[in-house]
């Protein structure tokens, strides 16, 4: 019991420290540097260690003391407690969603079986969802006790965008169980390893095409990012989170960069095979014409956990170019393509793939 | 006192003292989000009951969406956010009242249970267990849900549709 | 494959993650309180609206339909959780020679929920700028934002 507590702990530990804070520190500069590129220009590369200045990497470490060595500024107006507990909302609900993310097989380590997972839930996929929709609360607190017309008017568009979105999302992820028929997230993952005709693999993208194309936009939606940042508009009404500095306004960036590693994780687990590789069976490759490659299980461990932490950092590039790629919606476009195009697309992907299946 | 009843007691205690902090602050608001640990610990209880799928559903329809409904409605109106709640004496008598008849409608729930003891093992998966029911034994009821749903979403959206109206 | 004390240990561990997750976050704000300055002025403290001085109250009145959309969520929040426990046994109910039979009675449980979001589109409450015959012309061009 002990060892077993002593494990999922250091998981936790290694999920937080190793994956999601590193990864999402990284991204605020790789967000800068290429949103500079696409730009033309050459983005954050003034911060220098003893002449030292690796691509401007050390920008990073730059923000991070410059965001906590500023002012600590609670408005006068505000509702203390609730202004102050706001931004730890929006990070917990960003962070505990990855929780139930699968990112290698089960290892064996001294005759005991170790799930790459820190925890699995059989309700894997309500999981995802139920605490998906608390990231609304960081919302509505901030731009609720901010006492500010423009942190009201952000709340307000965020709640609408974000309930509008999580219903896409929902339906979107019903035709994924259908495909595999479970809600935990393992039995996905374990699903999409096999192959058509020993060449295609089962990937979600394959097996749930619309389902994908419903999600990404709709999760997208849910990050409040470009081109879904009604609630924040930079140009126009600032946001939810105007009123906020310092370090608790760096806690609100830093969540949203997690919620795209967090993103990326979800679309890599349940629509680019998860930690799977193409023709990779346990004992190494197979391949559609019966040729083998043998391997050792090390290899094809390390292999996989390795595809999985790829595929995450494909889908972060991926949501950064849609990010500076494209401008912003307006709202009543925004709540027009959520619930009279997407809505019923979803309605429709969910009766096709049931009649598929029943034929 | 294993770890177990601990945490039973933790997640009761939550529920129950949320709750009251929702019955007795004045604040409209506060308690809006002092009902969103209310629910949550009402999550945790059915964890600790072996209702997975239920736990998580209870976060997903309460916290993510009927209490966002609750603090949306009293949020969009104006003034409302920061009214003081001051309860007169006839209501204290009828909110009373009706509180003491759904208390006795429940414990009289409670006590013609009966409360079996299954000597069953304890389903694996909640989820396709609950999905078997609603599509055998339970099926009526569950159709009727959806009836009850359309109902009570058509009726809020003509009342909405008419307050808007009348600005 | 998992006992009840399995899955109750799985979201113990959750329950850890979270404590683990809001720590991060407390022990930033602690560390930055030690470097950070405090020094309020009668500027810092006022209402930021881009240096204008703040007119009435924030709580203004918003548009309603924010709270329609919230009502047809509900509705489909509630519905998805429906077809989660369904979408898990209906390949299971194929294999059984069942699945004309519960995909019917899916079929009946959306369509009666879709009925409702038909209502909803044909009344206009799925439209932001439906408020267009309340006002003048010239407004209405514009659009009703809110």
């Amino acid at each position: 019991m002990l060892t077993l507590i002593l494990i999922s702990l250091a998981k936790v530990v290694a999920i937080l420290l190793v994956i999601i804070l590193p990864l999402a520190t990284l991204l605020t500069w790789v967000e800068r540097k290429q949103s500079a590129v696409m730009q033309d220009r050459l983005g954050a590369n003034r911060a220098d260690i003893l002449g030292l200045r690796v691509w401007g990497l050390f920008n990073i470490i730059a923000d991070g003391i410059k965001s906590f060595s500023k002012e600590d500024w609670v408005p006068p107006f505000a509702n203390r407690f609730l202004f102050n507990i706001a931004p730890f909302v929006g990070l917990f609900a960003a962070m505990v969603t990855f929780a139930v993310i699968p990112f290698g097989p089960p290892i064996h380590i001294a005759g005991q079986e170790i799930a790459l997972q820190v925890a699995d839930l059989n309700v894997g996929f309500l999981y995802i969802l139920a605490f998906g929709s608390m990231g609304v609360y960081s919302v509505v607190l901030a731009g609720w006790s901010s006492n500010n017309k423009y942190a009201q008017l952000g709340a307000m568009r965020g709640i609408s965008q974000m309930i509008s979105y999580e219903v896409v999302l929902g339906l979107a992820l019903v035709g994924v169980v259908l495909v595999h028929g479970s809600v935990r997230l393992p039995d996905i993952v374990a699903g999409q390893g096999e192959h058509w005709f020993g060449w295609i693999p089962k990937w979600g993208v394959f097996t749930q095409p619309l389902a994908f194309l419903l999600f990404l936009p709709a999760a997208i939606a849910e990050t409040k990012r470009v081109p879904f940042d009604i609630p924040e508009g930079e140009s126009e009404i600032i946001g939810y989170n105007l009123e906020y500095s310092g370090a608790k306004f760096a806690l609100f960036l830093l969540g949203e960069f997690i919620e795209i590693v967090v993103l990326s994780a979800l679309l890599a687990t349940l629509f680019f095979g998860g930690w799977q590789v193409p023709w990779l069976a346990d004992s190494g490759f197979v391949f559609g014409n019966g040729a083998t490659v043998e391997m050792a299980p090390l290899v094809v461990t390390v292999l996989r956990i390795a595809s999985f932490l790829l595929k995450v950092v494909f889908f972060c590039w991926l949501q950064l170019l849609i990010r500076w790629t494209l401008p912003r919606f307006r709202f009543d476009h925004l709540l027009r393509l959520g619930w009279r195009e997407m809505l019923p697309l979803a309605l429709l992907n969910v009766v096709v793939t049931a009649f598929v299946m029943l034929s | 006192m294993d770890i177990k009843t601990l945490l039973e007691l933790m997640f009761g205690l939550l529920t129950v003292a949320s709750a009251i902090w929702v019955a007795f602050t004045p604040k409209l608001l506060h308690a809006g989000f002092s009902l969103l640990f209310t629910f949550f610990g009402v999550a945790g209880l059915y964890v600790m009951l072996g209702a997975d799928f239920l736990a998580a559903v209870q976060v997903l329809v309460y916290i993510g969406g009927i209490l966002v409904l609750l603090l949306f409605g009293i949020l969009l109106t104006t003034a409302m956010p920061t009214a003081e709640l001051t309860v007169g004496g006839t209501r204290r008598g009828q909110g009373l009242a009706l509180g003491m008849l759904l208390l006795g409608l429940l414990l009289l729930a409670v006590f013609r249970a009966g409360w079996p003891l299954s000597m069953n093992a304890l389903p694996e998966t909640t989820a396709s267990d609950i999905g078997k029911g609603f599509m055998t034994t339970w099926l009526l009821p569950f159709e009727v849900a959806s009836i009850l749903l359309l109902g009570a979403m058509l009726g809020a959206l003509h009342l909405a549709r008419r307050a808007g109206e009348d600005q | 494959m998992q006992s009840m004390q399995g899955m109750q240990f799985a979201f113990g561990v959750v329950l850890m993650f979270m404590v683990m997750g809001l720590l991060i976050g407390i022990v930033a704000l602690t560390l930055s309180s030690f470097i950070r300055p405090h020094n309020p002025t009668e500027q810092k403290l006022q209402i930021y609206e881009c240096g204008e001085e703040p007119v009435g109250s924030p709580w203004m009145q918003f548009n309603n339909r924010f709270y329609t959309v919230a009502l047809v969520f509900i509705l489909f929040d509630v519905e998805v959780v429906f077809l989660f426990p369904w979408a898990v046994i209906f390949n299971d109910f194929i294999k059984q020679g069942l699945g004309a039979f519960i995909f019917a009675e899916m079929a009946v449980f959306v369509g009666i929920l879709a009925l409702g979001l038909v209502y909803a589109w044909a009344k206009g409450d799925l439209e932001w700028v439906r408020t267009r015959r309340f006002m003048k012309p010239a407004a209405a061009r514009k659009g009703g934002v809110a």
